[in-house]
């Protein structure tokens, strides 16, 4: 059993980040068809024939 | 999880300013973010934890300032050949056993830290295939996650240190749920919900770098700051 002190930090700190501050999209395969995984337009949204975004959204 | 993020893409006043308590403050981060981005060489769209590339961190060493701390722990007490294996265990710890798990609940105790990024990547299943989504915070702002961090010494040859960190995670939120759905993942250890990583918001980042004495029965007693080198 770990001391209250602890178990404070974990309750009072590690919580899921609230939803409504955060946003996720879909972005380019990490290994396919890129010259540099560093590209800037990795971060860029991106979309896939195979997947609507109603299968996620 | 957490296994891939991406990091100082913004230029070096972004972070600057939202790390730095004051007008010098501001300036001296910039600058030391300057420096680090030369020695990374490029901006870190995707940095792919396996390869333990260098995260920017604030430790709890008291100055507030940035250093390159190599992604993936490794607990002091490692034998030299179980570095490489332990390293690739430890790009994550899970929050819920962190003060409890052998290998690394004095760094849960005592070596906690902020790791600064811009956001990360996870990856949605969906008939078989897996697609990588970017998580990030709607306004752009540094994400700060909590981490835990550990300095090395070589036992057999003491002047090989490496001084590490690992990204400390919690049961995922709504969106997270949605998008980390492998069963083989969601199968794990505390994962029923997915996991993401801790992101701390601004006014909890000193409650997360504090050191206290955990003996005082009623936690309010704050013990000095210790630097990384009184606790290699």
């Amino acid at each position: 059993m770990i001391p209250l002190e602890q178990q404070a930090l974990v309750e009072e700190v590690c919580q899921p980040y609230p939803d409504e501050e955060i946003e996720a999209y879909p972005v380019p395969k990490l290994n396919e068809g890129r010259e540099s995984l560093n590209e800037e337009g990795l971060l860029e949204s991106h979309s896939y024939p195979e997947l609507q975004r109603g299968d996620l959204f | 999880m957490c296994y891939r993020t991406s990091y100082l893409t913004h230029k070096a006043r972004h972070y600057a300013e939202y790390y730095g308590s004051n007008q010098g403050k501001v300036e001296e981060l910039e600058k030391q973010l300057e420096i680090f981005k030369k020695k990374l060489g490029r901006a870190m769209y995707h940095a792919n934890g396996f390869d333990h590339p260098e995260l920017p961190v604030i430790s709890n060493d008291g100055t507030g300032e940035f250093q390159l701390l190599s992604w993936g722990l490794i607990p002091h007490n490692t034998k030299p050949g179980d570095v490489p294996r332990k390293q690739k265990q430890l790009l994550n710890t899970q929050s819920e056993d962190m003060f409890e798990t052998w290998s690394y609940r004095w760094c849960a105790r005592h070596q906690r830290c902020l790791v600064a990024v811009d956001g990360f990547f996870d990856f949605y299943y969906f008939k078989g295939k897996t697609f990588p989504h970017y998580i990030k915070l709607k306004d752009n702002s540094p994400m700060t996650f909590a981490g835990l961090w550990s300095n090395w010494v070589n036992p057999e040859d003491e002047t090989m240190q490496r001084t590490t960190v690992t990204i400390v995670t919690t049961s995922g939120n709504k969106t997270l749920k949605r998008i980390h759905n492998n069963p083989k993942m969601l199968a794990r250890k505390h994962s029923a919900n997915g996991r993401i990583p801790v992101i701390i918001p601004k006014d909890l980042e000193s409650r997360w770098l504090e050191e206290r004495d955990y003996n005082d029965p009623l936690g309010t007693t704050s013990i000095s700051r210790r630097s990384m080198s009184t606790l290699s």
